[in-house]
């Protein structure tokens, strides 16, 4: 619970220099050429202002929880996660993902689906060759051909069909 | 013309076969995202909006719809038999739905299930065809300042209403309103928060936002909760059918959930989840039965589950009727309809007669098809359920990055995406709710645009807010709505329970 707060308190502490910025950032911005007529930086300014406010509260709620351990607990115990933030599992996907998308464009859609299913399934554990080689060929097979036919571009890369 | 000749027309367009044929591609894919755990209405709506970029408007909106409401059929499936719910409005039904299964009537609890959502949804398809046109006549008179007003007591009721902390759900509003500035301002021409970044003067489309921070962070949550130990799940025996005696004892529950989830739905800011939670707690105080509560009472599962069916069909009415969503799965179909060139409000109903009777009228048709789906196939859609997460990780991975490649069509977006679902998945960890900042991200834009109008009308003047007096009326409602969960709050403790992880 303790860590909650802590987490909070970055959050609320980051969101309110965030918000500061935005005013200062907000009131440089042009003023409108017609008097009368609403420049582009009001709106943004009074978001601005809103993130301060709210930020400064979150900072002191975070705070108050964060000594005296008042944190209302979570009722239903199916949800309370003990797992640690990351784990090796979501570190496997985000590089996955990120070299997945790396070679989105030079693989093209098909190609590089089909090794991130497979590779993405072998190391969160799948070791069934046979289903995962089928749904990692057939999958993104059948996306492709769901939305050429719907008429979104997608890239071919090294295959054309 | 009459509303039943409008009706009339609407049947005639989701009676074509291509759009019967989206009506039930929709009703069948919010089955599965409601029979599967890790992905909700949102992210299966979002997911979907790049599949229907090219349908026409009507048939877009139906498949969509169709995912929305379908989910609250599929909720309760895994509820009864695992457990587990499948979507947080279905959290309630378990109580009694998997005691029910562990004496051996999973099946009555499951049609019963079905039932009350077949009944609850056409109840609120029939109240919405009823009271929208006539909401929309209201609503035709009403100029920016109005409309500025309704859409600020809209976000005050739905950030007020989420998540644990309000606070956490008002930050992550204005983040989502912040998010919304990015790019070109259409009326002075002048960039914000760009920062010279090309890829970024065009905005960030809330498509990305949406699935990143839904879709993609669930994935992350559920990735980082993998090979936790599993739960007894129970069999379909015997006859799927209840007994006589359980649908006498269903029937006032079932009535009670429509209406009272209906209009629970209309309201901005309470959602499917709560309905179902106040529907049970009614049943729980005036049922005969309410010494069965928790012990497998029939009651339990037919209230709840024909409240969250009732609260999502409310929730289309402020959307159709004044263009404002109350909830994140509405709001992403603002969005949705928006890209498709319509700004749904009280003009809908007499600019695009297709799309708003063709809705309504599918909507009669979808529920029907889930009633059939969801009766005799429901043990063949409890086995979704088994398919390994291995498989479906990365399934529901490829399907976001090609949706986003499709909206955006550069590696930007991807990236894009990617941030986003980490930061979504920092946001599920620490109790910082979604919905709202998708709210936030659809409105803003709109809510800048009735001001600057707004404020042309009054010569500059902010005056004109207070002096007109239904805008004066909503801006006390925001007022109230800032206000009343905090008196509520220091009553009971009651909303505690259904704060954790609403589906707004």
């Amino acid at each position: 619970m303790e860590k909650n707060s802590v987490f909070d308190r970055y959050v609320s502490g980051f969101t309110f220099l965030l918000g500061l910025l935005v005013i200062i950032y907000s009131m440089v911005l042009p003023k409108p050429i017609f008097a009368g007529q609403m420049g582009p930086g009001i709106f943004p300014t009074g978001i601005g202002v809103l993130i301060v406010i709210v930020s400064a509260v979150l900072f002191r709620e975070s705070g108050k929880e964060g000594r005296t351990g008042t944190i209302a607990q979570p009722t239903s115990d199916q949800q309370v996660t003990t797992e640690k933030l990351f784990n090796r599992h979501l570190l496997i996907v985000i590089v996955a993902l990120i070299i997945y998308i790396l070679l989105f464009q030079i693989l093209g859609f098909v190609i590089s689906s089909m090794a991130m299913i497979l590779a993405l399934g072998w190391l969160l554990g799948a070791r069934k060759w046979i289903p995962l080689t089928l749904i990692s060929v057939l999958f993104p097979t059948a996306l492709f051909l769901l939305f050429g036919m719907l008429g979104v571009e997608l890239p071919a890369g090294i295959i054309h069909f | 013309m009459d509303i039943w000749q409008h009706l009339l027309g609407g049947f005639g367009i989701a009676l074509t076969p291509m759009n019967l044929f989206y009506a039930f591609i929709g009703v069948l894919i919010g089955t599965m995202v409601g029979v599967l755990p890790g992905i909700g209405p949102m992210s299966g709506v979002a997911l979907l909006i790049p599949v229907t970029y090219n349908l026409n408007t009507a048939s877009a909106i139906i498949l969509m719809a169709g995912v929305y409401y379908g989910a609250m059929y599929g909720g309760s499936t895994t509820s009864i038999l695992l457990n587990t719910p499948g979507e947080s409005s279905s959290v309630v039904t378990a109580l009694d739905g998997y005691e029910m299964a562990k004496r051996g009537r999973a099946g009555s609890a499951l049609s019963i299930a079905a039932i009350g959502s077949f009944v609850a949804g056409t109840f609120s398809v029939l109240m919405l065809n009823l009271l929208g046109p006539s909401l929309a006549k209201v609503a035709i008179r009403f100029g920016p300042p109005e409309y500025f007003s309704l859409m600020l007591f809209g976000l005050t009721a739905v950030a007020g209403f989420a998540g644990k902390s309000r606070n956490k759900a008002f930050l992550s509003l204005f983040i989502g309103m912040l998010i919304s500035m990015i790019g070109t301002d259409l009326v002075s021409g002048s960039e914000r928060f760009t920062f010279g970044i090309s890829n970024l003067s065009d905005g960030i489309d809330f498509i990305i936002v949406s699935i990143g921070v839904f879709a993609l962070g669930e994935v992350f949550t559920t990735i980082v909760e993998m090979n936790k130990g599993k739960q007894t799940r129970f069999r379909i025996e015997g006859k799927i059918w209840p007994s006589r005696e359980e649908l006498r004892r269903s029937v006032g529950p079932i009535a009670r959930g429509s209406v009272l989830g209906f209009f629970i739905g209309v309201l901005p800011g309470a959602g499917a989840t709560i309905a179902s939670f106040i529907a049970y707690d009614l049943e729980k105080r005036i049922s005969k039965f309410r010494h069965l509560f928790g012990k497998g009472a029939i009651e339990g599962v037919a209230a709840p589950e024909s409240a969250n069916n009732g609260a999502a069909g409310g929730a289309m009415v402020p959307l159709l009727t004044l263009g404002v969503p109350g909830s994140g799965t509405t709001a992403i179909l603002l969005g949705a309809l928006m890209i498709h060139g319509i700004t749904p409000g009280p003009l809908l109903f007499e600019k695009n007669p297709d799309v708003a009777w063709g809705l309504i009228a599918s909507m009669y048709i979808g529920n029907l098809m889930l009633l059939v789906l969801n009766l005799p196939l429901v043990g063949l859609f409890a086995k979704i359920i088994d398919i390994p997460q291995v498989y479906l990780l990365p399934m529901i991975i490829i399907i976001s990055t090609l949706g986003i490649y499709g909206v955006s069509g550069n590696i930007f977006g991807l990236w894009l995406l990617l941030f986003f679902g980490i930061i979504g998945y920092f946001m599920k960890r620490y109790d910082y709710p979604g919905a709202p900042m998708i709210l936030g991200l659809v409105l803003a834009p709109l809510m800048e645009q009735s001001l600057r109008q707004a404020l042309i009308m009054s010569n500059g003047a902010y005056t004109i807010f207070v002096v007109r007096p239904i805008s004066l009326v909503l801006l006390l409602l925001a007022a109230a709505a800032i206000v009343v969960p905090l008196l509520l709050r220091k009553k009971n403790g009651k909303f505690d329970q259904v704060e954790k992880d609403m589906e707004l």
